[in-house]
């Protein structure tokens, strides 16, 4: 119960704590006033905020650190918590108890009384502070000078400094002063390091002293240099001596020698294994060496790998590739030009001639045809059948591709096209006259004969790969030359372009391929495929990108036009599903946008009455390719499960206005079918719609069909009814019911509608037995059962129709009927296996006393409540008697103090009376007595 | 026509403002009885009469139960029907027979409805099945778990349901089970196929569960499921695996009922459809291009 005076000093570092004290002095002060100034003392040699009382300094400590062990209560300081309480109380409940009798309140509003946690000084800065502004104010109307009071605040602030300072002992203080030695040696320790050291090394050593160190060390470094030398040299002659040894033994001049047999490359293996295992018998016949040098000499005599028999990369691959097609490019270039331009040829030779000498000084051969470079330094000085074989290498690689493993699925792909198109092209130019002669040549010579020139021409094979890497670099430039070449001469006879910048919009693509037949097509996109590889370098996936969106353009372009050319189509298709393996991202955002776009129309066109709003010929070629190019049986894909939703959307929503669209909507079911037959998912819309079509084929009573409630959806003319006897039945050609007119008189001839009802039944048999082990395979099958039931009774089907509406019919009643007999209600709900009850007894591993180790978190969650609930109001019940026991405190003293009061003011009145009785009975009354006083 | 125009107003415009709603009663209890997409309109007027004027309607539900056919779910007014087909359900007090019905007659809906309207009766079935934890037997049959005799579940075959009943205390949907619920697992649309899940948890535990927004759901359609799985980030895109890579669209193998030959006999009537397709063509060239950037 300690209550300091503020003072100056401990006003600078009181707290909130001491401002109460203040508060509550004018009750206890006469208590608290000589404990204060006992402890003045004190407090100056301990800390300044520490509560005073001698008492609470004293708390329950812990004398060692035991491992972990908890113990609780231990931070607790009982005596200082209970004065704290007191405080509490004081400021409070003991405030409320004064006021409670009172009427009026006492609000101190002078300034800063209301911030507790200002010390007086700092109120009394702020009082100043107002008083001077008022001052200020006050003295600008008559414009005097304010000197005198800034010297006053000013003086004032340097007494606050100097007062702040005057405890040395003080905490802060210390701190404060702990601060600035550190600041103050930051600085010292900083200043030396910068200017002072670096300004002593310079001091200490001379300009000349500097020189003639580094004199002195490359002087060293010279003679070392000179020793290394010698060394080398030394060592150069010791491995000349070894190698003339080494020379002389049989190891060696069998391995100059492996090159000739490399020639024969297919039994050479064995009979170096034979030689060598007749040298080993030889010489272990001869001398017994050790295994060690046994072991040697077989190694010296196995067969290494050779450079060009390393399996080529892709990205070399198609560089080869790429290559091959502008040097063929090049020299039908020539071919073209002929004799009547032979200055260009000129021109461009000596070009090539300038290239080679660059070339040749510079070797800017790049890294990954390692193979090629060593082909073209080598084989000019070296023997020549080494040279003939990795050329034959290479051009069995070319023609034939390569099967080694590493390569895509893809590459071998795009060989096997190549050799599809050449074989493709030879017999164009047997039977047909598209081709002239000199190009035909041309395509033999590059399978049969590069392996005979290359003997002799391996300057001309310098040359063209130097006109490769002339080509790559004016692709632009060559293309120019190609396009000319292509006005020059017109007409269908006109061959090919070998090297073919990708296109960059349809037009270009248009004015490519226009004319041509169908293997041109596939051979000029091929040719673009490899000229623009994305293999070859990374700008080129931009490239393809746009070419894959041009390519995709056309095919919905060439789908809309008419007559169909289908078969051009049908050539598209390879190369866009390779392409899209290339850039599948690309393909799945085409493909995304198209299908975002035909729902839109879809929607446009739902709305226009009397417009068939069923797929068009181009959207069903569309959606059939990227069934093709995306796999349709993923749970969810990108593309897959749009265009599902869109065939789906088209066939729940768009009506039939005509027989062309029944046709039209078959198909689609038979696409839907199509797609979902490895995964086997269910497509009600397609169902239903065939179920639709199925009862358009019934004439008058398709009121009282399952269906009508798609009466408002769908107009249900009878467009499938068959009135005559048909014999035969034919099966639909797509292509030609989408080219025709809606209104031809076809759509209502009985031959289309049993054409029709035949595709219906078949999809709908591919459905059956796509759905045979769903659920609820009766519920949905056993309508159309009866439907085609009722329609074989009903109308005139011809024979062939009849059968196979018998056979699924009798495939629905078949595995409908297995179903009734095999299924059981549902049981869907995940059930988590019983534990069988155990009887051991439960042991907590690390047990922790305490915790608590209920298994029902509820019922563990609802105890620890329970006891949350108990301990407040535990506590609360300790506060509120602490309260009474206070209030009875502060009452009591109350009462001793009135008790006091009144004993006091009796005694007086006793000892008054007393006098006077005393005085009466002595018989002077009163005034004796004052007049003793 | 009229008609409808007038119910499709009535509710919002009309009766609010009105002193006596109850004289309503007549045209809209008439128009309820016409059936299909009148009906359905006159349901949300009456159901404000029902609920708000005390208006007592017999065979309520019968005729609600009437109403339930695929055409619903392609309708124009769908989205308010569906929610007061989910209010009108809400009362645990209903007949558990009536209830299971309902639930038996949506999931019979679910095998001609679009993938829209298959997700919204999933979730009525989901809130029928846990305001009313007797038909719990529809997705789940429990098992008798005392003696091995009747530790298999009875067989039952053939659905006891009868769709064509008009009055649900007779469908014998007590003795059926929701098959179709379990068919939707293989639904084309992902979103249907993993919504079923949602069925899987035992509804019959109020505490664990939450009922389903119907509201949620009953704006669906072509276009919303559409453009969710359009919208979908591609975060990667597998490809179709060939072994050798077809060159053909159309395998005949794969479409039985129909050739793809060339078609070189078509004459005339080819190029008089020629010039209508070729106009459509260049509308075509301008997405195409814009699907490439």
């Amino acid at each position: 119960m300690a209550k300091t005076k503020p003072t100056a000093a401990g006003a600078a570092a009181a707290d909130k704590k001491h401002n109460n004290k203040k508060k509550g002095k004018g009750n206890i002060k006469g208590r608290s006033g000589p404990a204060a100034v006992a402890m003045k003392a004190r407090g100056a040699a301990a800390a300044g905020a520490e509560r005073s009382n001698p008492f609470e300094a004293i708390w329950s400590r812990r004398k060692f650190d035991v491992l972990g062990k908890k113990r609780k209560g231990e931070e607790r300081r009982t005596s200082r918590s209970r004065s704290d309480a007191i405080h509490k109380r004081e400021n409070t409940l003991l405030k409320e108890f004064e006021q409670s009798a009172k009427s009026s309140v006492f609000h101190d509003r002078r300034i800063g009384e209301r911030d507790e946690t200002l010390p007086e000084y700092d109120k009394a800065i702020l009082r100043q502070q107002r008083e001077h502004m008022a001052k200020l104010k006050r003295a600008s109307k008559f414009n005097l000078s304010d000197e005198e009071d800034d010297e006053d605040s000013h003086t004032l602030l340097g007494n606050d400094d100097f007062n702040e300072e005057v405890p040395i002992g003080d905490d802060s203080d210390e701190e404060g002063n702990t601060l600035s030695k550190k600041r103050l040696s930051l600085q010292s320790s900083d200043l030396p390091s910068e200017t002072d050291l670096p300004g002593e090394t310079h001091g200490h050593k001379s300009k000349k002293e500097v020189m003639s160190e580094i004199i002195l060390k490359s002087k060293f470094y010279k003679a070392q240099k000179a020793k290394e030398k010698e060394e080398d040299e030394h060592l150069v002659d010791k491995l000349d001596s070894d190698f003339a040894l080494l020379a002389q033994t049989p190891a060696l001049l069998s391995l100059t020698e492996s090159a000739r047999v490399n020639t024969h490359k297919n039994n050479s293996s064995t009979i170096h294994k034979g030689s060598s295992g007749l040298t080993g018998k030889e010489i272990f016949n001869k001398e017994k060496p050790d295994a060690y040098d046994k072991l040697v000499k077989e190694m010296v005599m196995d067969q290494r790998a050779r450079p060009s028999d390393r399996t080529k990369t892709p990205e070399e691959l198609a560089q080869e590739e790429k290559e091959r097609l502008e040097k063929l490019e090049k020299e039908r270039h020539k071919r073209m030009l002929g004799t009547a331009e032979s200055s260009d040829e000129e021109d461009d030779d000596s070009e090539d001639g300038d290239h080679h000498m660059r070339a040749d000084n510079s070797k800017p051969i790049s890294g990954d045809d390692l193979g090629d470079s060593f082909s073209f330094d080598e084989p000019t000085k070296r023997k020549k059948g080494w040279v003939d074989e990795i050329y034959e290498n290479e051009g069995r690689k070319i023609g034939e591709g390569v099967a080694s493993g590493d390569e895509g699925s893809d590459d071998s792909g795009e060989d096997e096209d190549e050799d599809e198109e050449d074989a493709g092209d030879e017999e164009d130019s047997s039977d047909d006259d598209f081709r002239n002669m000199p190009a035909r040549d041309w395509e033999q010579s590059d399978d049969d004969e590069v392996a005979v020139e290359e003997d002799e021409k391996d300057d001309v094979k310098d040359k063209e790969q130097v006109i490769g890497e002339k080509v790559m670099k004016t692709n632009a430039q060559n293309l120019k030359r190609v396009s000319n070449a292509k006005q020059k001469s017109h007409g269908k006879d006109e061959d090919l372009p070998f090297v073919i910048e990708a296109p960059n919009n349809l037009q270009d693509l248009c004015s490519l391929v226009d004319g041509r037949s169908e293997t041109e097509i596939a051979e000029i996109i091929s040719r673009i495929r490899t000229c623009n590889s994305i293999r070859l370098t990374p700008e080129n996936r931009k490239k393809m990108q746009v070419f894959y969106g041009v390519l995709l353009q056309y095919f919905a372009v060439l789908a809309t036009q008419s007559p169909v050319k289908f078969k051009v189509i049908e050539t598209l298709v390879k190369p866009l599903v390779e392409m899209s393996g290339e850039t599948p991202y690309f393909a799945a955002i085409c493909a995304r946008e198209r299908l975002i776009h035909t729902r839109a129309r879809l929607c446009e066109d739902i709305k226009v009455p009397g417009k068939s709003s069923l797929p068009s010929l181009k959207t069903l070629l569309l959606l059939r390719l990227w069934s093709l190019i995306f796999p349709c049986s993923d749970f969810r894909h990108a593309v897959a499960t749009p265009m599902l939703l869109l065939m789906c959307e088209y066939l729940m929503r768009c009506p039939i206005q005509s027989g062309r669209d029944a046709a039209v909507g078959s198909f689609l079911c038979s696409m839907v079918l199509a797609a979902t037959k490895e995964s086997k998912k269910f497509c009600p819309e397609a169902i239903s719609f065939l179920q639709t079509l199925l009862v358009t084929s019934l004439k008058g009573e398709v009121s009282n069909q399952i269906n009508d409630q798609f009466m408002e959806l769908k107009t249900l003319k009878p467009w499938l009814h068959i009135s005559e006897q048909v014999h035969e039945v034919n099966r639909m050609n797509i292509l030609d019911l989408m080219s025709m007119d809606p209104d031809s008189p076809f759509f209502a001839s009985d031959n289309f509608k049993a054409g029709v009802l035949l595709s219906v039944a078949e999809c709908l048999r591919g459905f059956v037995i796509i759905h045979e082990g769903l659920c609820s395979f009766p519920e949905i099958f056993m309508p159309v059962s009866s439907l085609l039931q009722q329609i074989m009774e009903k109308s005139e089907l011809p024979a062939l129709l009849q059968e196979i509406f018998q056979d699924v019919i009798d495939l629905i009643k078949k595995k409908s009927d297995e179903h009734h007999a095999s299924r059981e209600p549902l049981q869907m709900r995940k059930q988590k296996p019983e534990p069988i009850k155990q009887l051991n007894p439960k042991f907590e591993e690390n047990y922790v006393k305490g915790l608590d180790y209920d298994p029902d978190r509820e019922r563990a969650r609802l105890k620890k409540l329970k006891k949350q609930v108990k301990s407040e109001k535990r506590g609360a019940m300790s506060e509120l008697r602490k309260d009474s026991y206070f209030m009875a405190a502060v009452k009591e003293k109350e009462r001793a103090r009135h008790e006091q009061e009144r004993s006091e003011k009796y005694g007086k009145a006793m000892a008054f009376l007393q006098e006077q009785e005393s005085a009466f009975k002595c018989g002077q009354m009163g005034k004796g007595k004052k007049r003793r006083r | 026509m009229s008609t409808r125009r007038v119910l499709a107003t009535l509710h919002q415009n009309v009766i609010p403002s009105m002193s006596n709603p109850a004289i309503l009663c007549d045209f809209l209890t008439t128009s309820y009885d016409i059936g299909g997409v009148i009906s359905v309109m006159a349901l949300s007027g009456l159901f404000i009469l029902m609920t708000q004027h005390q208006l007592e309607y017999p065979k309520f539900y019968d005729k609600l139960y009437a109403l339930l056919t695929p055409a619903v779910f392609m309708a124009k007014h769908r989205s308010v029907f569906l929610q007061l087909l989910d209010a009108c359900l809400k009362s645990s007090y209903l007949q558990a027979y009536l209830v299971a019905s309902f639930a038996k007659r949506l999931s019979r809906l679910t095998l001609s409805v679009p993938p829209a309207g298959a997700l919204i009766i999933i979730a009525l079935i989901h809130n029928l099945l846990r305001r009313h934890p007797s038909i719990n037997f529809l997705v789940h049959w429990e098992v008798a778990q005392d003696d091995g005799v009747a530790s298999l579940p009875k067989k039952i075959g053939a659905d006891p349901f009868n769709n064509e009943e008009t009055d649900p205390a007779k469908s014998g949907a007590m003795r059926s089970s929701l098959w179709e619920i379990d068919t939707l697992r293989h639904h084309y649309t992902p979103a249907v196929s993993r919504f079923v899940a949602s069925l899987e948890t035992d509804l019959t535990v109020r505490a664990k569960t939450m009922e389903m927004k119907i509201t949620d759901f009953s704006s669906g359609s072509y276009a919303t499921v559409f453009r969710d799985e359009a919208r979908r980030r591609i975060k990667q895109v597998p490809l179709a695996f060939y072994r050798s890579t077809p060159t053909s669209l159309f395998q005949e193998s794969d479409f039985p009922g129909w050739t793809f030959g060339c078609q070189s006999n078509m004459g005339a009537q080819a190029s008089v459809e020629g010039n209508a397709v070729h106009t459509l063509e260049t509308v075509d060239a301008s997405p195409a291009k814009r699907s490439r950037v």
